[in-house]
Order: structure tokens, then C-alpha cells, then sequence
């Protein structure tokens, strides 16, 4: 992009004036030049040594520094590469200011990647012409920084608008504070360990056909406001909502250490917010639902599926198909697990009561399955949870 | 009674030439007391000085007595930095300021 067309609107208040940093251990030098850059309506700050430059740097970010090669203590070209190391100063254009016959000075200081020289004794027409050069080129690269931040910040945002829909805001916001962020939400295709809830209500394709539409809609409405406010309240990611039915997963994509538990907490207060709301729908609709769950934890493979025109944030795998299973054997009110969620989580059987049920043979399954279930009054209970 | 140098000085800094000139001034005692004692280092510094502040202020010739001197006084010659003080005090007593 031309210098002069980088965007107006970027460009500090105090462009037309711009912050310029005079470090000379000479006072009559420094004096001078801040006299003619004042007469520009410059701001000139003066610093008679490094110790003062850095202090000033931290108080007044400079938009251009002059420096002085040849300075008592830290000298100038030192001083500069100090300043081009540290992130939060190498955008600053440095001018060194060094002797005529200086060119090995001049090399060093290229080195210590100085912007642009001039030589002493400074004249003012070549002083004003240098700092005005080098303060258009640090506000250009002030404007393009600041749009390519406001890009950088409209991805996130993008993202994190489609991402929400599936993973808990706070997860999303974790996810894109990291470096590898968008790679971990958009491309990342691995196989995880992962548990995999599925919250049905058991009964309701029954009664579509006794309600109208609307009210059918709102029920289920009702229903995904409820379940999904759980599943984010443990940050559970949402994969899915299908029919009458929820698939929530845990460990995914980040992974969570205790994404049983999240899971089973999940489970037990999906159960109890759902009562109020069955106990309506029987007094207002006369009808008879129940939440059925099933959990299962093993490795699932999670990514965007689909075609360019029409992509889901999905979870596979076998795992995903037997927690399926088990929640259609799930009863009104029941959470059902497979073992395979308490394999090595011996310190969920002092928070959780689960009693073994006898074995299923869940559809697709040759062999049957050990399954387990949190009993009714354990879900119901606040002390257990 | 030697000749005026006249020199032209820009009006913004009309106010700061008669501390430099009187600095300047200052510098020539100094510059004569080491010649006194032979201190090349001194008159090396100064000299460098000179020639770095002096054209800035519209002063040239100090900048070019400036630069011999750092460099005589880096090669310790006695006999030229004795002629470029003696050109550098000669200058000082003749040069009269215009401000542009």
C-alpha cells in the first residue's frame, strides 16, 4: 500500500504533531533539534542517555527516535538494537545520528537495524525532511497493524459466532486464545478420547401426532433451551440436535481431564431440569414424557463435515453409535453408562452411585455390553451431586 | 583589528546562539589549557564536538575546525592543533551573526 494512502482513519490523534524521541548526550545538539522540530509542531522529548531514552519509551511511545551514536555509557547503536529486539519497540523508525566520516557506523548500525541516518551537524531542512519521511512510514505501519488486528479480531469473531452454536462460549473463547486456535477448531481431524451423552425424551414421538405443530415446536423449544443450558453449564460441546434428541460431548475438542464427571453431572441435571418441565407439559398438553440418557466414553473423531456449501460440526465414531444404543434402551427418567465411563475413575464411586444392571445387547453389538445406571434417587438427590 | 565574518543564522534559534557562542568561547580556554598540558584526548573530544554542533547552528567553520582538530588530536600533532586553536580563537573574535 502507497504511504499516503494508508487508511486516515487509523492515524493517532496527534498525527499532524507525532512524538519524536532525541537521545544526544550533547545539550546543545539536543536542544537544536528539538528546537526546529518544535518549530514544525513536532513534539520533541529529550533524553541525555539511554537510562532516559528507555524511561521515556515507557512513558511516551516515540512515533520516530533520534539517536546519538556516540553517547556516554550505552551508546547509540547498542541502544538501537535493544530497542529492534524488543517487540514492543522495533515498529519505532530509528534515524542514527552519526559523523560524517562515520561509515563504519553507519554498517554497525544497519546491523543494529536503524531505519534511516543523518549526519552531524544536522541541518533543518534534511532533520525535518527525515522525521517526516519516517513518521508517515510509522503511522503507515501503525494503520496497516491496526487493520490487520481488526481482521484478526472479525475472524475471531466469526468464528467464534459459528463455533458457540456447538461449543460452550467459555470453551470458544479459551480455544481462540491459543495459538494453534483456529487449526484446533477449523482443521483438526483426530481421533479423540471423548465422552458422548445423548439426552432423548422417551414417549414424544407418540404424542406428534395428538398436538399441532406450533405447540410441538415449542415444546421441543423448551426442551433444547434446558438441556443445552446443561450441557454448556459443564462446557459439554453440542453436536447435535436431532428430533427429539441431544448429542453432547465431553473432552472435545479440548480435552478435559475430568470429562466423566462433567459428563455425569451433565446427565443427573438434565434429569432434574427436566422434571418441571415434563410435570407442565402433562398438566398442560395431558401428555407423558420422560428423559432418557445414555453415556459412553471412547474414541470419536471430531471435525467440520460436509460440503463447501453446507459444513456440521460432528462427532464419529463407535462410541458415539453405542451411547446411541444405550439411550434407546434408556426408560423414562433413566441414565444409563457403559462401563467403559468408569474404567479407571475409581474416585467418580465416591461421588456418583451407580448400580450394575445386567448386560445388553445393544443393536449392531455381537457381544453384550456391561451397563450401569444412576438410580433415580441419586439423580434426584442435591446432596450427591 | 581583524576582519567580521558575518554568519547567517536562522531567526528560530536566535535565542540559544549567544549560550553557544559563549559556550564556544569556553571551549577555547579549555582547548588552550590542554595544548598547555599536551592533553590529545581533550582536544580530540572537543574537537569532535565542534564539528558535530557547530554547522547546525550555521557555524561551519567550526564544524571544519572541529574536524581537523578531532583528527589532530588523535594524532597527537602538537604544531596543528597550536594553528587550529589559534584559527579557532581568530574566528570566534571576528564572526558577527545575521539571523535569516
Amino acid at each position: 500500500m502507497p504511504l499516503d494512502s494508508a487508511p486516515q482513519a487509523a492515524l493517532p490523534a496527534d498525527a499532524a504533531s507525532g512524538r519524536i524521541l532525541i537521545v544526544d548526550d550533547q545539550e546543545e545538539a539536543l536542544v537544536l533539534m528539538g528546537r526546529y522540530l518544535a518549530a514544525e509542531g513536532l513534539q520533541a522529548l529529550p533524553a541525555r542517555n539511554a537510562q532516559e531514552a528507555l524511561d521515556l519509551i515507557k512513558i511516551k511511545k516515540p512515533d520516530v527516535i533520534l539517536l546519538d551514536v556516540i553517547m556516554q555509557g550505552v551508546n547509540g547503536i547498542d541502544l538501537c538494537q535493544q530497542l529492534k529486539e524488543d517487540p514492543h519497540t522495533l515498529d519505532i523508525p530509528i534515524v542514527l545520528v552519526t559523523g560524517l566520516d562515520s561509515r563504519a557506523d553507519r554498517v554497525k548500525g544497519i546491523n543494529a537495524g536503524a531505519d534511516d541516518f543523518l549526519t552531524k551537524p544536522v541541518y533543518r531542512e534534511e532533520l525535518i525532511a527525515r522525521v517526516r519521511s519516517l513518521l508517515k512510514l510509522a503511522f503507515a505501519r501503525r494503520a496497516l497493524e491496526a487493520a490487520r488486528l481488526q481482521q484478526e479480531v472479525d475472524r475471531r469473531e466469526e468464528l467464534q459466532r459459528l463455533f458457540q452454536r456447538y461449543i460452550a462460549p467459555k470453551i470458544v473463547a479459551e480455544i481462540l486464545a491459543r495459538q494453534d486456535g483456529r487449526e484446533l477448531l477449523l482443521q483438526r481431524r483426530s481421533r479423540l478420547e471423548a465422552v458422548i451423552l445423548f439426552a432423548d425424551i422417551r414417549g414424544f414421538t407418540r404424542i406428534t401426532e395428538q398436538l399441532d405443530a406450533d405447540t410441538i415446536v415449542n415444546l421441543l423449544n423448551d426442551f433444547f433451551a434446558t438441556v443445552t443450558d446443561v450441557a454448556y453449564q459443564f462446557e459439554g460441546t453440542v453436536f447435535n440436535m436431532s428430533g427429539d434428541s441431544l448429542l453432547t460431548g465431553f473432552g472435545v475438542p479440548l480435552p478435559q481431564e475430568d470429562a466423566v464427571e462433567r459428563a455425569l453431572h451433565t446427565a443427573c441435571h438434565m434429569q432434574r431440569r427436566f422434571q418441571p418441565l415434563a410435570q407442565r407439559w402433562q398438566r398442560e398438553h395431558q401428555i407423558d414424557v420422560g428423559l432418557g440418557i445414555g453415556v459412553n466414553r471412547g474414541k470419536v473423531i471430531v471435525g467440520n463435515i460436509g460440503s463447501p456449501t453446507y459444513m456440521s460440526y460432528t462427532v464419529i465414531g463407535d462410541a458415539v453409535n453405542v451411547a446411541a444404543r444405550l439411550t434407546q434402551q434408556a426408560q423414562h427418567n433413566q441414565i444409563l453408562l457403559s462401563e467403559a465411563c468408569l474404567t479407571d475413575q475409581v474416585h467418580l464411586a465416591q461421588r456418583f452411585e451407580v448400580r450394575a444392571l445386567p448386560a445388553m445387547t445393544l443393536k449392531g453389538k455381537a457381544a453384550p455390553i456391561a451397563v450401569m445406571e444412576v438410580p433415580q434417587h441419586a439423580w434426584r438427590s442435591e446432596t450427591k451431586l | 583589528m581583524p576582519q567580521k565574518i558575518t554568519v547567517h543564522v536562522d531567526r528560530e534559534i536566535q535565542d540559544l546562539v549567544p549560550t553557544f557562542l559563549a559556550n564556544r568561547k569556553r571551549d577555547l580556554a579549555t582547548l588552550k589549557e590542554a595544548l598547555s598540558a599536551r592533553n590529545f584526548e581533550s582536544m580530540r573530544i572537543i574537537g569532535h564536538n565542534l564539528k558535530g554542533v557547530g554547522g547546525g547552528y550555521g557555524f561551519h567553520e567550526i564544524t571544519a575546525i572541529g574536524a581537523l582538530m578531532e583528527k589532530a588530536g588523535k594524532d597527537a600533532q602538537t604544531e596543528t592543533l597550536a594553528e587550529l586553536i589559534q584559527r579557532y580563537g581568530e574566528y570566534l573574535e571576528a564572526v558577527e551573526v545575521e539571523y535569516v
